[in-house]
């Protein structure tokens, strides 16, 4: 089997996260619960997997990481936690509908999704400041496009949040792990990352940096913290981290991210991105195809879409998981980003590669294209 | 023996504290915070020797990471609250 649907979820995962799982039957206890030494020991092995955390997204907080299901959880309590009734959010053009449906829910809310073109950082910067009004509370930005692998201009639309007094969430679930934060630093409010993706945990996993306290919750809950009261606790992580954390999934995440630490973002994202030009400098040449690429390393990452005409994308996906090659063919639960990207009508199929993959697989899903794309067009015929 | 206990909000700002008290060779231990000193409801606490307390609090307090009171405990039992 060949996996190029690593934007979903990364596969396979370092040994380490595989051993660790094993391990993890050692803290059975529930953190901040009892006072016995493998509660003790499970509430450190939780704060070791924050510290590491902290330290990879250059983040000086540990105790202001939040443990989530996953990057649709963050997105939904950053969204739902900073927006009250009668507020204007903004979000850019290339949003998940992890983004789009919790803003869509509020119905005592308005917001504006900018419109802008694919693979052009100064169109996008302007859309999302042009959206912005006096009422404005939240601008809302993916990092990098689930389906194009466009990479957004964060840090420029962060800045001018920050000149504005406007709450930046930005949705990190495919750039964890492959782009370098230094959020101390960086203007981002929040960050809202996927464990299961680009730092190599299992799924229902996630994690987000929060440099502010949300004044609404979603969850509220036992946090083994403040037990007379009770309202919900007003401080970090306790505030978002109702009911029981999932240990094992989080002792497994911090061998993920000792994983990414060890290899770099950098490393990892050059990598994939070699991948995406590899494959490109052939599968676009491939009659009837169309690839969604640019040559500029600055906007896109380790993502390819394309499209072969005359055959729907989930058809190609489909005939390719027959061939043994994952991918992800359909709208990739991104409407937003079809539609600013032109390929609404029927989607695209979606390569996403990680550190695992090789030039060898590479050869064999273009072979395979090759083959498909002989096949469709003496069908035609 | 006395011991100072420093209560945290939760066991996260508990294990931070440890962390960084045992890297500056403060011997520090998590503890459930004892019921006369519960405050609110649960609490965790980090247990120093008493003559490590100014020291601690200092390191504490250059970290920006707030402890909520501090208790002097013989034997394990509450004598009294400290001013710090």
């Amino acid at each position: 089997m060949i996996y190029f649907d690593n934007s979903a979820t990364t596969y396979p995962k370092p040994s380490s996260v595989y051993a660790a799982m094993g391990k993890a039957s050692k803290y059975g206890a529930n953190s901040g619960r009892g006072a016995y030494p493998m509660a003790f020991k499970t509430s450190e092995k939780i704060y070791e997997c924050r510290e590491a955390a902290a330290e990879l997204l250059g983040f000086g907080k540990p105790e202001n990481i939040v443990f989530t299901q996953g990057a649709t959880s963050c997105l939904n309590m950053a969204i739902k936690g900073e927006l009250s009734a009668g507020d204007h959010a903004v979000c850019s053009g290339y949003e998940h509908n992890a983004v789009v449906r919790p803003l869509n829910s509020m119905k005592n809310i308005t917001y504006t999704a900018a419109s802008h073109p694919l693979f052009d950082r100064e169109k996008a910067i302007k859309a999302v400041c042009d959206a912005v009004r006096p009422d404005t509370k939240v601008v809302i930005c993916n990092h990098i496009s689930n389906v194009y692998g466009f990479i957004l201009p964060v840090m420029e639309i962060g800045r001018f949040c920050k000149e504005h007094n406007i709450t930046f969430i930005v949705d990190a679930a495919q750039s964890a792990g492959y782009y370098k934060y230094n959020l101390d630093l960086d203007p981002i409010d929040y960050l809202c990352c996927a464990g299961h993706k680009g730092l190599y945990g299992l799924m229902g996993t996630g994690l987000m940096v929060c440099k502010k306290t949300p004044r609404n919750t979603i969850i509220e809950g036992g946090t083994g913290s403040v037990s007379k009261n009770t309202d919900q606790p007003d401080f970090l992580p306790d505030r978002l981290e109702s009911g029981t954390l999932n240990t094992p999934g989080i002792i497994a995440l911090h061998e993920g991210i000792k994983y990414v630490s060890r290899k770099g973002e950098k490393s990892i994202s050059e990598y994939t991105r070699y991948l995406v030009k590899y494959v490109n400098a052939r599968l676009a040449n491939i009659p009837g195809v169309t690839t969604y690429y640019t040559d500029d390393d600055s906007l896109q990452s380790g993502v390819l879409s394309f499209c072969l005409s005359n055959m729907n994308p989930v058809d190609l996906s489909q005939l390719l998981g027959d061939y043994g090659i994952c991918v992800r063919g359909g709208c990739h639960c991104a409407p937003l980003a079809h539609k600013n990207g032109g390929t609404l009508d029927a989607g695209t199929v979606r390569l996403s590669f990680s550190g695992f993959n090789t030039t060898n697989e590479a050869e064999i899903f273009l072979k395979t294209m090759n083959k498909i794309s002989r096949e469709v067009t003496s069908q035609r015929k | 023996m006395d011991r100072c206990l420093l209560v945290c909000s939760s066991v996260t700002y508990a294990q931070r504290a440890k962390k960084q008290l045992n890297n500056r060779n403060i011997y520090a231990a998590i503890i459930k915070t004892p019921s006369e000193a519960s405050l609110d409801g649960c609490h965790s606490a980090v247990s120093i020797k008493k003559d490590d307390l100014a020291r601690a609090v200092k390191i504490l307090n250059e970290m920006d990471l707030t402890i909520k009171k501090v208790y002097l405990a013989h034997m394990g039992e509450i004598v009294e609250e400290m001013k710090v």
